[in-house]
């Protein structure tokens, strides 16, 4: 038997009921469970707003590389940092993550 | 020895305040503006204020200090009075900030300790605008009007901010004779926010901050935030991109003000 995990790379989703608040170029964003507010800005927001679907780390780079017509692997490890950050502060939540989704 | 009482109210909150006449007099001078009208025979909450050695202070709720002198007990008194008016009335988020009005025109004045809150909205007063409070502003979650909570307004003497927290602290505040008509009785719309820091050895500087860094400062200053953060975050978000805000650096705090005044004075022309 195949373990599913390591086959299948996660997806990643906005935490459902984060609030959020657009002011200038940022967004604030509240999470009600944890009582946390995080100010997001340049590409860490690009990044977060393309976990408006349930996306892959992969998924986002190709779309960072279409919007600026660069290859994908440019933006890896800045996206997957930016991924476990997101987690580690709740806003966003693992496809994998069953207790959460 | 006589124990006399007093009794304080803002919003949903009165209690009763206890102790000795001169323990109580630095009491009625901190709440001079808080004393309840009337008297009732039963208040649900009480503090006690005694001197025993060691300056006491309880709270019926359970809650107690001993501190050395009557300055710091009445600080401790502060604080908790604070905590009990804050708990007792979520209908606002509650800033760390100081705030004065010109007619319905409010400004806030927003910094962290020993920035100069205080020093920058007794000018204020100087200059005929009323006072709402210098430490801490209840900003109504329906309307997004800042309340007075005027609290006898300190100020610190002597060349203060550019020593460390704890070397601050230990400095004497000197208590303000507040008249009565120059308390804002009123609650009013914000028009600005001010961020002062004394800089000693600094030209003054006033400097136009974005929308997003006034948010940040609104949200870090809000004291409740825990209990009221869905209903803050849009007022205070709003308010930051609605209300011109700046940083202000200064050494003398006539100039501050001056200079305060006339940017406020230029966005609304």
């Amino acid at each position: 038997m195949t373990d599913r995990s390591e086959t299948v790379p996660p997806r990643y989703l906005k935490r459902p009921g984060a609030k959020e608040y657009e002011i200038d170029e940022d967004v604030m964003i509240h999470i009600p469970d944890s009582g946390g507010i995080v100010k997001l800005n340049g590409s860490a927001r690009q990044i977060w707003e393309l976990c408006a679907k349930p996306a892959t780390a992969e998924e986002i780079c190709a779309q960072l590389g279409r919007q600026y017509n660069a290859a994908e692997e440019v933006f890896r490890e800045d996206v997957d940092q930016a991924l476990a950050e997101f987690v580690k502060n709740g806003l966003i939540s693992r496809t994998d993550d069953r207790a959460v989704l | 020895m006589s124990c006399e009482k007093i009794e304080i109210a803002f919003g949903d909150a009165r209690l009763a305040i206890t102790g000795h006449r001169d323990l109580l007099d630095g009491a009625r001078a901190r709440f001079e503006h808080f004393i309840a009208s009337e008297s009732t025979s039963s208040t649900e909450r009480e503090i006690a204020l005694e001197h025993n050695g060691l300056y006491r202070f309880t709270d019926s709720r359970g809650a107690s200090a001993e501190e050395e002198s009557v300055g710091r007990l009445l600080r401790t008194l502060e604080a908790r009075v604070l905590e009990i008016f804050i708990a007792a009335n979520p209908q606002f988020v509650w800033l760390h900030a100081a705030a004065v009005s010109n007619g319905d025109r409010g400004v806030l004045i927003l910094g962290r300790f020993g920035s100069g809150k205080s020093t920058l909205s007794h000018q204020f007063m100087q200059r005929g605008w009323k006072y709402l409070s210098d430490d801490a502003v209840p900003v109504h979650l329906g309307t997004g009007r800042a309340h007075p909570f005027p609290r006898t307004p300190n100020l610190r003497t002597g060349p203060t901010q550019m020593w460390s927290e704890e070397r601050i602290r230990e400095l004497r505040k000197t208590e303000i004779q507040l008249d009565a008509s120059k308390v804002c009785r009123d609650p009013v719309a914000i028009h600005g926010i001010v961020l002062p820091k004394f800089n000693r050895d600094a030209d003054i500087r006033l400097a136009r901050i974005g929308a997003s860094e006034t948010a940040e400062e609104l949200i870090e200053s809000a004291m409740n935030l825990a209990v009221c953060a869905g209903e803050a975050l849009p007022l205070l978000t709003g308010l930051a991109k609605r209300v011109p805000a700046f940083r202000l650096t200064y050494a003398e705090p006539s100039d501050a003000a001056d200079a305060a005044l006339e940017a406020f004075a230029g966005q609304n022309a």
